[in-house]
């Protein structure tokens, strides 16, 4: 039945056109030699195929061609032997090569010769049309000069030469290359040129011919004509190297077949495979010419087409073999195309083929094997001279069946020869293909699903080990992923592997799988895997399953004993949990370790382990957190228990950081096999992100401690114990500038012991990371004289002892000379202890004080000498300087602070104004204001005065306005006489003072200041 | 109609129903969280044009007897439908679309269930409801625009065991 997957060789070579060589002797003859592997030489895009052949070669006999096809009836579409004929056999140009010299000697014999040679290959070739070329082999030396190329004698006997071989003057060829040949390539690919031409003429006269029959023919008996010649067309386009007729011809033959032709199931095989030849020649067209998804639309359409076309149904495996070598040479034209992507490439192709083939083998299972057939199968397995018809009747295109009898030994012969193909050989290379291009497509899922068919396809052809392989790997994938639901569906069938390869670590990984909470086997199932486990680990007995196989038996119990198998615990999550917890994150080295080991069992049987062993990073540990005691280890189903290890830290550990690097729990005796549950990653505590649920865990238990609770910490690091020294400092904030600050220092010894050689080191350093010096600090012990600094911003002291209990006082003074805040931290060096205590202080200046925050002013008053110019600026003041110290502290010398009082401008004022008025006046009754005007200048000033009367609350008597003439350095006076109205205190008219003379100068207007502008008035005494 | 509905959060199921019970089912949905993944990268990328329509993600890759269809939520919660390959020819984009729509809002009024917690697996009868509709709905012209007039207005709170 092989045929339905067949897919000729010729079918997948590019056709190009042939040439034959004769009369080439590449053997003996140098130069021959290296014409032909010139022309011969690998090119991609050779329009030619070339090939030698002797002078006398047989050509394919051509048949009478039929002038009409009125009659006749059609045997088949296409002949098995057709495309080899073509592209191997019937040339399209046959080139004799000929040593002639158009001065040899013997030019007539050798012409005769010639003659001879043409009129044998025209003999042999019997009708086809192929055109014949005489490349006559010249030497170089005789051959003309570039002036007479075209002389005409040489011409004359070109022609000549034609005439007597019967041939056209542009088949004559010369080639100028003996006895030695110059730049011979450069004179093939002109000859190559010629022959294209003529090797094309060829094909376009073939075409020609095979198209000028589609007006004979009708569409009822002659279906198989059309696209038989059709594709003729197009392979002979294809031959012509004229791809997009190509193309159009193969489409029209399959829209053709698809739409008009009769499929039945006598003919469907030849249909099917003739439409499969036509899908890859199109399918491969458009993947050379870069359109990929022409190519695949096209074939998707195929497979739509002719899926459902399954033909006879006992020979269905017939069909699915037929699909799924379509799906396999398609997705191998893809392979080649370099435009696949993730949605869509060669893989899914080769999966579909895979699917196919497995369909098919399931069919096959089916077919019977007949060993002693009753008749001759080989009649029905021969090839046959059409492509896809049966061999047993051949040339049957009618409907019915002859010959039901030979029908039926048929089918029965090629099911027998189906049920002996070895399909997993086939699926596996299938699925493998898939596999490669799923995973250059980072398509990992999807692999892995292929991976399981092909798991599934090598337990079928018994290749366990392969298989488990491929189990061990999709096991562990979707568990990750934690897909139980296909876990569920895969388990059995991997430990039923693991069984049949025997292969014990993999049995038990498999088992533990099945019996983890999250698989939703059966409990039958689960019991019966618990079990077996039990029964092999703990009794030493073989594996008990539905399906036990005797043979596989003894190799289990063949299996040597005492091996350990290691199971990575952090896998089964659900299964076999472990916690660890130190219950403190630091341990000090007087103290105890304590270490929680919480274990939770959720095995479906009761089980009992034989040790539990700890290993820590310091191997000094391990061994003191183990668990022998098989009591100890025994659980129930669901049941958690946490055990208590206390243990004391090595001395010589102190800064180091203890930690647990795995945690074993051994299922059965160590002296036999026994399972090694082995916990690493999962002791780490769970990422900090861990998304908290919000939902209430309500239905836990009282008294029960939920599992997912309960803390982590596999790590605690072991530190000295602390030191028992009590350091406390007394100080008064704030800090002033340039002061020598008391801080007091108290140290207390709260050890057992005296203490000896403690050392106390104070250092500042400035919290303002701007600053840049900090030398401006000085610490001291002392008080020193402030204008001899020697100490900077360390000072440190020692004590030689310290007894028990022993307080001691110690003075720290601090000196700063700018204001900021400094941090300055004070620390104790106590043999190996070390107590720290960093103070901060916060520096503010304050100008004067007694005590904190409270304010005292102080006022002088100052007094010019007589001046001689108008105006004196900048006239200095004097200092004003402060002696202070600290009152808590009376024994520190005293401090001066000096500050600069602000200057003055003293200013001569020319002109001044002397007001009289009463402190207050009573309400009606009138009052005098009397105004002195004084003129200190050294010349006469005339005034105006006016008092101008702003409301009549101050009622003024008699005129306002006045002038005025004051001699130097003497007064006048004006005087007025006013009325209050209205009690309180009332505003004045207002005295305006105005130049008269000198002109040039004005009244400053400062003076106005001087002025009164309001009155207190008092109810009048007369009123009462 | 569809065969097959599932939920993924990142690649773990939360729910899945499925016509029968076939393995392949299961195999289906998870190989096309490969593709799925690929698509939602691509959404990430900043685009400047992009609109809630998005959030349907198409065909998911071709398989011969069956259609896959994908749609991501905003907080990149999947959605998948699987049809038979049969059935799927006369559906349109449009009309998938609307599905996962529906499907999309049963979702949102099942996880706003107080009593339901996150990332576990999917209970609730009205879900159900919504997914059996889909499931049997033959004619998808006659679809309500509004999820809401399927599902009755009523709330009952459903509390789901975990």
């Amino acid at each position: 039945m092989a045929w339905a997957c067949v897919m000729p060789e010729e079918l997948s070579v590019v056709p190009r056109g042939l040439v034959c060589l004769a009369n080439l002797h590449t053997r003996h003859h140098p130069v021959h030699r290296s014409i032909w592997e010139l022309l011969d030489k690998e090119r991609p895009n050779a329009p030619l195929r070339y090939r030698l052949v002797d002078i006398d070669e047989q050509y394919p006999h051509s048949k009478a061609k039929r002038a009409t096809y009125e009659w006749y009836v059609p045997k088949g579409i296409l002949k098995t032997n057709w495309m080899h004929k073509h592209l191997h056999l019937v040339p399209s140009l046959i080139v004799i090569f000929f040593e002639l010299d158009w001065n040899d000697p013997l030019f007539k014999d050798k012409q005769n010769d010639l003659k001879n040679k043409i009129d044998m290959v025209r003999t042999n070739l019997d009708g086809r049309t192929a055109t014949i070329s005489v490349v006559l082999l010249q030497n170089k030396n005789s051959f003309p000069t570039v002036d007479d190329v075209y002389s005409s004698e040489r011409d004359q006997m070109a022609n000549t030469l034609c005439t007597y071989f019967d041939i056209p003057k542009r088949s004559l060829c010369v080639l100028p290359v003996l006895p030695q040949p110059d730049n011979l390539s450069a004179w093939i690919d002109r000859l190559e040129q010629t022959f294209i031409e003529s090797s094309q003429n060829y094909y376009t006269n073939e075409i020609r011919r095979v198209k000028k029959h589609k007006d004979t023919l009708n569409n009822i008996t002659h279906q198989l004509l059309h696209i038989r010649h059709q594709f003729k067309v197009g392979f002979f386009s294809e031959l012509k190297q004229d791809i997009p007729s190509a193309v159009k011809s193969y489409k029209n033959a399959y829209s053709y077949l698809t739409e008009n032709a009769r499929i039945h199931d006598t003919n469907i095989l030849e249909m099917k495979m003739i439409a499969g030849f036509l899908a890859y020649k199109i399918c491969r067209i458009s993947f050379e010419s870069s359109q990929p998804v022409e190519a695949i639309n096209h074939f998707r359409r195929h497979a739509d087409i002719f899926k459902s076309k399954t033909g006879p149904t006992d020979l269905l495996f017939e069909h699915k073999a037929w699909l799924s070598k379509q799906f396999q040479t398609f997705g191998d034209l893809f392979t080649r195309c370099p435009l696949a992507i993730q949605t869509q490439h060669p893989g899914f192709y080769y999966q579909e083929a895979a699917y196919q083939s497995m369909a098919r083998k399931q069919i096959a299972q089916t077919c019977r094997r007949i060993e002693q057939p009753d008749f001759d199968s080989s009649e029905f397995l021969k090839t046959t001279e059409f492509y896809g018809q049966r061999p047993w009747r051949q040339h049957h295109q009618s409907m019915e069946i002859s010959d039901a009898q030979k029908e039926r030994e048929a089918i029965a012969a090629l099911r027998d020869a189906e049920s002996r193909v070895n399909h997993s050989e086939l699926i596996i290379s299938l699925l493998v293909q898939a596999i490669t291009h799923f995973k250059k497509h980072s398509s990992n899922r999807m692999k892995l699903y292929l991976m399981y068919n092909l798991a599934e396809e090598y337990v079928s052809s018994k290749n366990y080990d392969i298989a488990l392989n491929y189990y061990n790997h999709i096991v562990q994938a979707y568990r990750t992923e934690h897909w139980w639901p296909i876990l569920e569906a895969i388990l059995p069938a991997a430990l039923k592997c693991a069984y049949l390869s025997v292969n014990l670590q993999d049995w038990i990984q498999f088992s533990l799988e099945i019996l983890n909470p999250n698989i939703n086997l059966s409990i039958q199932v689960k019991t019966q895997t618990q079990t077996n486990l039990e029964n092999l680990i703990i009794k030493n007995i073989i594996p008990q399953g539905e399906c036990t196989i005797s043979s596989i038996n003894e190799q289990w119990k063949a299996l040597p004993t005492k091996q350990k198998i290691s199971i990575d615990a952090d896998t089964f999550k659900g299964l076999l949990e472990c916690k660890v917890y130190f219950t403190h994150e630091t341990v000090s080295i007087d103290s105890e370790i304590t270490l929680q080991i919480a274990l939770k069992n959720n095995f479906p049987l009761p089980i009992e382990f034989s040790e539990l062993l700890t290993y820590f990073n310091l191997k000094e540990y391990d061994g003191l957190a183990n668990v022998t005691n098989a009591e100890q280890l025994k659980f129930s189903s669901g049941e958690q228990r946490i055990l208590t290890f206390n243990f004391a830290p090595k001395n010589d550990h102190v800064q180091r950081l203890l930690e647990i690097t795995s945690v074993s729990l051994t299922y059965g005796m160590t002296n036999e096999t026994h399972v090694d549950f082995q916990w690493r990653n999962s002791l780490q505590s769970n990422p900090s992100f861990q998304q908290i649920s919000l939902t209430p865990k309500w239905r836990t238990k009282a008294g029960h401690i939920l599992w997912e609770n309960l803390p982590i910490r596999r790590k605690t690091n072991i530190i000295m114990r602390a030191a028992e020294v009590k350091l406390t400092v007394e100080h008064q904030l704030p800090v002033l500038l340039y002061e020598s600050y008391p801080m007091k220092i108290q140290i207390k010894n709260c050890e057992n012991v005296d203490i000896h050689s403690a050392t106390l080191t104070c250092t500042c350093s400035t919290s303002d990371d701007s600053s840049q010096t900090s030398d401006d600090t000085f610490l001291s012990y002392s008080i020193t004289d402030s204008n001899t600094e020697t100490t900077a911003h360390l000072c440190s002291m020692t004590f030689e002892k310290i007894k028990k209990d022993a307080e001691i006082d110690q003075d720290l003074y601090v000196r700063c000379n700018t204001n900021r805040s400094r941090d300055i931290t004070i620390r104790m060096r106590i043999e190996n202890y070390l107590q720290n205590v960093t103070l901060v202080f916060f520096y503010y200046l304050i100008i004067v004080q007694l005590k904190l925050n409270e304010v005292v002013t102080e006022g002088f008053c100052l007094r010019t000498q007589p001046i001689a110019a108008p105006i004196v600026q900048n006239l200095l003041v004097g200092e004003y300087s402060l002696y202070w110290k600290r009152s808590s502290h009376p024994h520190i010398p005293e401090l001066c602070t000096t500050f600069s009082l602000s200057d003055f401008n003293v200013e001569q004022q020319q002109v001044y104004i002397e007001v009289t008025i009463p402190n207050h006046v009573p309400l009606q009754e009138p009052f005098q204001i009397n105004y002195r005007i004084h003129n200190r200048s050294n010349i006469v000033h005339e005034y105006k005065v006016n008092l101008e009367q702003i409301n009549l609350i101050v009622a003024v008597s008699g005129s306002t306005i006045t002038s005025l003439l004051v001699p130097p350095h003497s007064s006048s006076d004006v005087s007025y006489t006013l009325v209050a109205t209205l009690c309180g205190f009332v505003q004045l008219p207002k005295f305006k003072l105005s130049m008269i003379r000198p002109q040039s100068q004005e009244v400053d207007e400062s003076i106005d200041k001087t002025l009164p502008t309001h009155i207190f008035v008092v109810p009048s005494s007369k009123n009462e | 109609m569809a065969c097959c509905v599932a939920v993924l959060i990142k690649e773990n199921l939360i729910y899945l129903r499925r016509s029968a019970e076939e393995l392949k089912f299961l195999f289906l949905i998870h190989a096309s969280i490969d593709i799925l993944d690929d698509k939602v990268n691509q959404l990430t990328k900043p685009t400047s044009d992009r609109d809630a329509r998005d959030f349907y993600l198409g065909l998911l890759y071709p398989v011969e007897e069956y259609k896959i269809y994908g749609y991501v939520s905003s907080t990149r919660v999947k959605f998948i439908l699987i049809f038979e390959h049969s059935t799927s020819i006369s559906l349109k984009d449009q009309d998938i679309k609307l599905l996962f729509q529906r499907l999309h809002q049963a979702y949102i009024d099942s996880v706003s269930n107080p009593f339901y917690v996150p990332n576990t697996q999917l209970k609730s009868k009205r879900f159900e409801q919504v997914v059996t509709s889909l499931m049997i709905q033959n004619d998808s012209t006659t679809l309500p625009q509004q999820s809401s007039s399927v599902v009755p207005a009523t709330s009952v709170s459903i509390p789901t065991t975990t």
